[in-house]
């Protein structure tokens, strides 16, 4: 399929597009005065020609309401620019189930160009993501996952389960191959997880230039595909989590970090050594969120408990409202870090027609 | 029109400042590269094949006292002679003796001659019959030679100027009116030889004309030094090269000096723009050189994470056709609490203001130890010598010891009660030239 060749008619989006809120403006909003002075003319470089102030870029400040997800990437207040990216959209699978797809990276700030890293990451594991969920799997996959044990039996807060499954051709490419013969199936969470961070993780690789001095660009990584269930992937320390009201909020991942550290041992980039990311399957027992987040949140807030208390009821109904709440208690507390949150209300609705909104927040 | 040397341009600077910091320091680092590669090639007809045009004036003071001793106007006439003979081929060329008025010795047609065989010989021969006869009015030498230079308007101008006195032939608002009025039309070197010139008046005219100031404390020595600075003026490829600088409105450009090779305040040569904020700094000629110059703007602080463009500097060729961009860069602003960035301190931004205070402070020593108050005298020259010696200035260190001495008691310098005249104005001269910055 080519890219942007097909839109998703309640969204309007091309249906193998993450939406990351870095998207162009529409044209009729027009160019903006600057923001310190109302001066009308802004440079190629963004400074305002007048008093000098550097306009806000997009990715200052990334708000993405998709209804059914929403997600906000804030610069903070101590960075001098937003080095966070996230990626997100509803996607249908091919037997019909509402799926949405969530990806956070968080450019490791003592590399080159962090920010072109993470960018780079959310977008190639997010299009892989929903392709491959719009395209299926075929069947038999090699060692379909087991199902995983029920979550409310499940006594650790976070779930870890390495996948053993191995397919080594693009699953669009196998069908083809195989004809008629090969029967496709919906798509192997699991396993279009891991081609995700194998995809992000070239993407990253190849932003990687002689004079990065061995520091080539470098993010961490994770994503959440939430359907009936919760399917995390990692790598370092952005988190995804469950929230609930019913007391059993919890982290679905655990970081790649020792404890209390900031310094992560697994990341993706040219430098990375083609890690393999972390799995983790987890089937809620009722309505909650799943928040998928960078560490300039959950520096401030870390327990489960806590991010629940401040994001439920409202992201239930409202998650851009809960975004922007756990974004301002990040700012408020001293937005040390950039702050990405994306949250997506359980149980998955049908993406609602009309409903998305993106773009930069030209007042944060 | 000639092709122009490559320019390699570079800004150094700490853009990161502390909540409510307004002042923004950068260093602009040029570097031009030869596009012709090197000394122009005499052609058919003496034109010099680079199709530039330079036009060197030789102003020689002719004063009563260059007689005295008779070796200064000997030397004079030697070191002029020695400049005809250095000059390209095709170069325009004119000396001037310089009294009370200026008299044109060469040409003597009122028309310019190129640089050769024939023009040089007679040229020195005018030179051998200078006598020395009158008094000083470096003003009317500045005039003279600027109605010179104005029969070429598009060459490469440049003066040499040399003079043993004081300018008492004409007041000080006469000469401060002519140093104004030759601003931006041609560049000069000047030297002093003997002790009875004045440095500050010689540096003024210097500062605003874009070259060096010398003293010439052996007159032997003064040949080789008009030698150098002629080979110099002919490797100059481009004649008016300016730094356009536009800072955010409700800036206050506090100061635009060249640092490097030797300090120049620039500041108040600004040439309005188009834009109102925008502005020329006049730099002159450029050779295969590097210079560096020190900016500092001061703007409104802005917010923590806010950036701000607090100056965007290009370098322009200004010629016939209008203006040439030879390179361009950016001085930033960006607030952070983050007090890592706001404390560290640019490497050369540092090593220029170290420069500049250990200039001030050895011209306010010496004026301090002139006028007898030895206190103020020795905690300036003390402060000078500890910034020489930091810098690795050695020169300077050199003649920083000829008018102190080590107080026995203390172990510290002290400035000397009685020092030799010459040593004093050598220091004086000396005290702009900086050392270069180390690479970062």
């Amino acid at each position: 399929m080519e890219q942007g060749a097909r839109f998703c008619e309640a969204c309007g989006y091309g249906v193998d597009e993450p939406v990351t809120g870095e998207e162009e403006p529409s044209e009729f909003q027009g160019p903006k005065p600057c923001v310190s002075c109302g001066g009308t003319e802004i440079d190629a470089e963004g400074y305002c020609t007048d008093c000098g102030d550097l306009q806000p870029r997009r990715r200052d400040r990334m708000e993405v309401d998709l209804g059914v997800v929403a997600g906000i990437s804030d610069r903070g207040l101590r960075h001098h620019r937003n080095e966070d990216s996230m990626a997100l959209r509803p996607a249908v699978g091919l037997d019909g189930r509402n799926l949405v797809v969530a990806v956070v990276c968080d450019g490791v700030s003592t590399s080159e160009r962090p920010d072109e890293a993470s960018a780079a990451a959310v977008a190639a594991a997010a299009k892989l993501l929903l392709t491959a969920i719009a395209a299926g799997t075929p069947e038999p996959v090699a060692e379909r996952v087991p199902e995983p044990a029920p979550a409310h039996v499940d006594p650790v807060q976070t779930a870890v389960m390495e996948l053993q499954a191995e397919i080594e051709t693009e699953p669009d490419d196998a069908a083809e191959e195989a004809g008629a013969a090969v029967v496709i199936g919906p798509a192997d969470l699991g396993l279009i997880s891991r081609h995700a961070v194998a995809d992000a993780d070239r993407a990253v690789s190849d932003l990687a230039r002689d004079a990065d001095h061995g520091n080539p660009p470098a993010c961490t990584y994770v994503s959440a595909i939430v359907g009936e269930e919760v399917t995390v992937a990692w790598l370092g320390d952005s988190r995804a989590y469950w929230l609930d009201e019913r007391g059993t909020s919890r982290a679905l991942t655990r970081d790649d970090a020792a404890e209390g550290s900031h310094a992560i041992e697994a990341w993706l980039g040219a430098d990375s050594g083609a890690p393999e990311p972390h799995l983790a399957r987890f089937t809620p027992d009722g309505p909650g969120v799943v928040l998928v987040c960078s560490d300039g949140l959950w520096n401030y807030v870390e327990k489960a408990v806590d991010l629940a208390a401040l994001a439920l009821p409202a992201a239930l109904t409202d998650p851009f409202d809960a975004a922007a709440r756990l974004v301002r208690k990040a700012l408020d507390s001293g937005g040390h870090d950039n702050i990405t949150a994306v949250l997506v209300p359980y149980p998955v609705q049908a993406p609602v027609e009309g409903a998305g909104k993106t773009g930069a927040s030209q007042q944060p | 029109m000639s092709q122009y040397p490559d320019f390699v341009f570079e800004i150094n600077q700490n853009e990161y400042l502390a909540a409510g910091q307004r002042e923004v320091h950068a260093v602009v680092t040029l570097t031009a590269t030869a596009a012709v590669g090197g000394a122009p090639v005499p052609s058919a007809g003496g034109v010099p094949a680079s199709g530039k045009d330079n036009v060197e004036v030789i102003i020689i003071d002719c004063s009563g006292s260059m007689d005295y001793p008779r070796t200064k106007m000997m030397a004079a006439k030697e070191a002029t002679k020695v400049a005809i003979d250095t000059l390209s081929d095709g170069a325009y060329f004119a000396v001037v003796a310089g009294t009370e008025g200026a008299r044109v010795v060469y040409p003597t047609g009122g028309q310019l001659l190129r640089a050769d065989y024939q023009s040089r010989a007679a040229a020195k021969e005018a030179v051998g019959r200078l006598h020395a006869n009158g008094g000083t009015a470096m003003g009317r030498w500045l005039a003279q030679a600027g109605r010179i230079f104005d029969t070429h308007p598009h060459a490469i101008k440049h003066a040499i100027l040399l003079t043993d006195g004081k300018d008492e032939s004409e007041t000080p608002a006469d000469l401060a009116r002519a140093i104004q009025a030759s601003i931006g039309n041609f560049t000069a070197d000047c030297r002093g030889i003997g002790e009875d010139w004045e440095p500050k008046e010689l540096r003024k005219i210097a500062e605003a004309l874009l070259g060096t100031v010398g003293i010439v404390r052996d007159p032997a020595r003064l040949a080789e030094d008009f030698r150098e600075m002629t080979v110099n003026s002919m490797g100059k490829e481009i004649a008016d090269v300016a730094l356009r600088l536009w800072a955010p409105k409700g800036a206050t450009i506090r100061y635009v000096k060249q640092v490097s090779p030797n300090l120049a305040d620039l500041s108040g040569m600004r040439v309005p723009g188009d834009n109102p904020l925008t502005g020329d700094y006049p730099t002159g000629a450029w050779g295969a050189e590097n210079r560096e110059y020190h900016i500092c703007v001061e703007v409104e602080p802005g917010n923590i994470g806010q950036e701000k463009l607090a100056g965007r500097v290009q370098l322009v060729a200004k010629d016939a056709g209008g203006a040439t961009l030879l390179g361009e860069g950016k001085i930033r602003a960006v607030w952070t609490e983050d007090t890592d960035l706001s404390t560290r301190i640019n490497g050369r931004v540092a090593h220029y203001t170290g420069q500049a205070e250990m200039a001030a402070a050895i011209q306010e020593g010496l004026d301090a130890q002139a006028s007898g108050d030895l206190d103020t005298a020795t905690a300036r020259l003390g402060r000078a010598m500890d910034l020489a010696v930091e810098s690795g200035h050695e020169d300077t260190v050199k003649m920083l010891r000829r008018v102190t001495e080590v107080d026995p008691a203390t172990s510290k310098v002290r400035a000397k009660a009685k020092v030799d005249k010459g040593d004093v104005m050598e220091l004086d001269v000396v005290s702009t030239k900086t050392v270069r910055a180390k690479r970062n």
